[in-house]
């Protein structure tokens, strides 16, 4: 294995067993041995979070894995970006994402923002509690392709209709894709608010919005 | 104050359906405990932030409702929101909906150095025991009166803020185990106040569910705190609880055998059928009609025969069967739909 191999390795493997430090050793190392940033992110950290989808997805892994793997992502993340190219991510397609007004309940917006950022995504996060026409206005003002809206409360669901009803008013409607997910939501509900799609957890929402923008997966 | 009376088209009190049960002699119905809280408040008019904090009105509420469904059991709090706000966490109280946590209270882990358990001699304490002597008073002879202590892993959790609190389970398990020591301890309390006036008990830890955490944390972080709490609270109130955690349990069901659980509440997600060969020689299966997709959201003839499924598969379950929501009702639920569902209870032969 050539040097550069064993540190995506150790970077990719890092990701996956929640070592902050070491991904981001081993990520020090890799721009100190002069390899592209890119590369690292792509080949070591991205890998690694592909691997913890899969373990996800397959019940071998658990939200809080995740999140701790997202954590090592972002370790090595914060160490390769500054190095990245200049023009790098201006053709990547925009979400806007966030938790309807009324809710704070964030854990599952947050592991889909880091799931689609992992996935090329450019996150645009408006948090929790979020007032419904922050979503459109953001979506304007940012030429959005995608907004993903999350709640766990039933009492706020109806908060995601209401968005998709103020992206007409704003007359963005047909400009921007709508993905609902959250306890209580379902295919049948997205259905009949008249959101693009419903999916049932972080890795499915990559999936889904890759359908609904018809992008190379 | 109005008083708890008899729904006249039963034959039977839920307190004589609830022995009868547990003697295992003949019942007049199914029994049914739909997870209702604040929505109560919409019979007496009253606000959510009311209801939580009027005690008159919340026993009134309470009290409103049995006498219109006639269903099975009464709870109140303090629950997870009253205890956690006990301890010290900011809760939101809206007009409507329900009450939600609005930030994190237990930012460094030193705090716990001045933290103590929760006393139950505290005003907000003080609320709870005041309404629940109340619907206890109101319902005494009629139906039982079990209030919800919540759950140890989830008032954690929301203490801490549930992001983090995950993540220390991994990178501060020493903390995460003090912090619910105190959480234990302060529930331990609740209990001592409640036995006061109560039939038996609740407890939930949404939290606490596979689809957020492992087995192996919910050995280590849930399961022993749970199973203190259950046997302290039976040896106190004589009676086992009933528990409900979200979501797909199913990977932490040989835990559920484990614990002295009188009725587990499962997730509209879970298979009762299995539910039944599986937990049903040990304890009492609650559930699990889907809150969303048919309490709120379905037609009339969906909730009719989403009955009738679920009382097909579980009604000779062998600890028995109680008709639960999978969760708590929504509060938009329209109190029909409430309505059809004891009505279409009562017409099935059991």
């Amino acid at each position: 294995m050539s040097l550069k191999e064993e540190l995506l390795k150790r970077m990719s493997d890092g990701v996956v067993d929640m070592e902050e430090d070491e991904v981001a050793e081993a990520a020090q190392e890799f721009i100190d041995s002069g390899f592209p940033a890119f590369e690292g992110i792509m080949n070591g950290l991205i890998d690694g979070m592909n691997r913890t989808s899969v373990l996800f997805e397959e019940e071998e892994y658990f939200v809080t894995d995740v999140l701790l793997c997202s954590d090592a992502m972002y370790a090595g993340l914060n160490v390769l970006k500054p190095y990245l190219p200049e023009e790098s991510g201006d053709n990547k397609k925009k979400a806007v994402i966030g938790v309807v007004e009324g809710d704070t309940h964030d854990i599952g917006k947050n592991l889909v923002k880091i799931m689609m950022e992992t996935a090329g995504f450019q996150m645009i996060d408006l948090g929790r509690d979020v007032p419904l026409q922050k979503f459109v206005d953001t979506a304007k003002e940012e030429q959005a392709d995608l907004v993903c809206l999350s709640t766990l409360m039933t009492t706020t669901m109806g908060g995601m209709k209401t968005v998709i009803e103020l992206l007409k008013d704003a007359g963005i409607r047909d400009q921007v894709k709508v993905m609902v997910g959250g306890g209580p939501v379902s295919q049948s509900f997205a259905a009949k608010i008249g959101a693009d799609g419903y999916s049932q957890n972080a890795v499915e929402a990559v999936r889904l919005a890759k359908d609904l923008l018809q992008t190379a997966s | 104050m109005i008083r708890a009376e008899k729904y006249t088209a039963d034959q039977m009190t839920p307190k004589e359906r609830k022995q009868a049960t547990e003697e295992k002699s003949s019942i007049d119905r199914l029994p049914v405990i739909p997870f209702i809280g604040e929505i109560t408040g919409k019979l007496t008019g009253t606000t959510t932030d009311e209801y939580w904090h009027d005690a008159k009105k919340m026993a009134m509420s309470e009290i409103a409702a049995f006498n219109r469904l006639g269903h099975d059991e009464l709870s109140c709090g303090p629950n997870t929101i009253g205890i956690s706000e006990g301890l010290g966490a900011e809760i939101c109280y809206p007009k409507e909906g329900m009450p939600y946590f609005s930030g994190r209270f237990l930012t460094d882990y030193k705090m716990l150095d001045q933290m103590e358990p929760l006393r139950t001699d505290s005003e907000r304490m003080k609320f709870f025991r005041e309404a629940g002597e109340q619907i206890r008073d109101a319902a005494d002879g009629i139906v039982d009166v079990c209030p919800s202590i919540g759950g140890p892993f989830t008032i954690a959790a929301n203490l801490r803020g549930c992001e983090y609190f995950l993540r220390d389970c991994r990178k501060e398990p020493e903390m995460v185990h003090r912090l619910l020591r105190i959480v234990t301890d302060s529930m331990k309390n609740a209990i001592d106040m409640i036995s006061g006036y109560a039939d038996g008990f609740r407890m939930a830890d949404p939290v606490a569910s596979p689809a957020l955490i492992s087995p192996k944390y919910f050995r280590e972080f849930a399961f022993p705190y749970l199973k203190e709490l259950m046997e302290y609270g039976f040896q106190k109130i004589g009676q086992r609880p009933s528990l409900h955690i979200c979501g797909n349990t199913y990977k932490v069901w040989g835990y559920f055998r484990e614990m002295p659980i009188r009725a587990i509440s499962l997730d509209n997600i879970m298979d009762l059928a299995k539910a039944k060969e599986e937990l049903g020689h040990q304890m009492i299966l609650m559930g699990n009609i889907d809150p969303v997709g048919i309490i709120l959201h379905g037609t009339k003839s969906e909730l009719q025969q989403e009955i009738r499924r679920e009382a097909g598969i579980a009604k000779d379950s062998e600890k028995g069967y109680i008709m639960a929501s999978g969760c708590d009702v929504p509060y938009q639920t329209d109190w029909k739909k409430l309505d059809i569902w004891m009505d279409e209870v009562r017409k099935l032969t059991l």
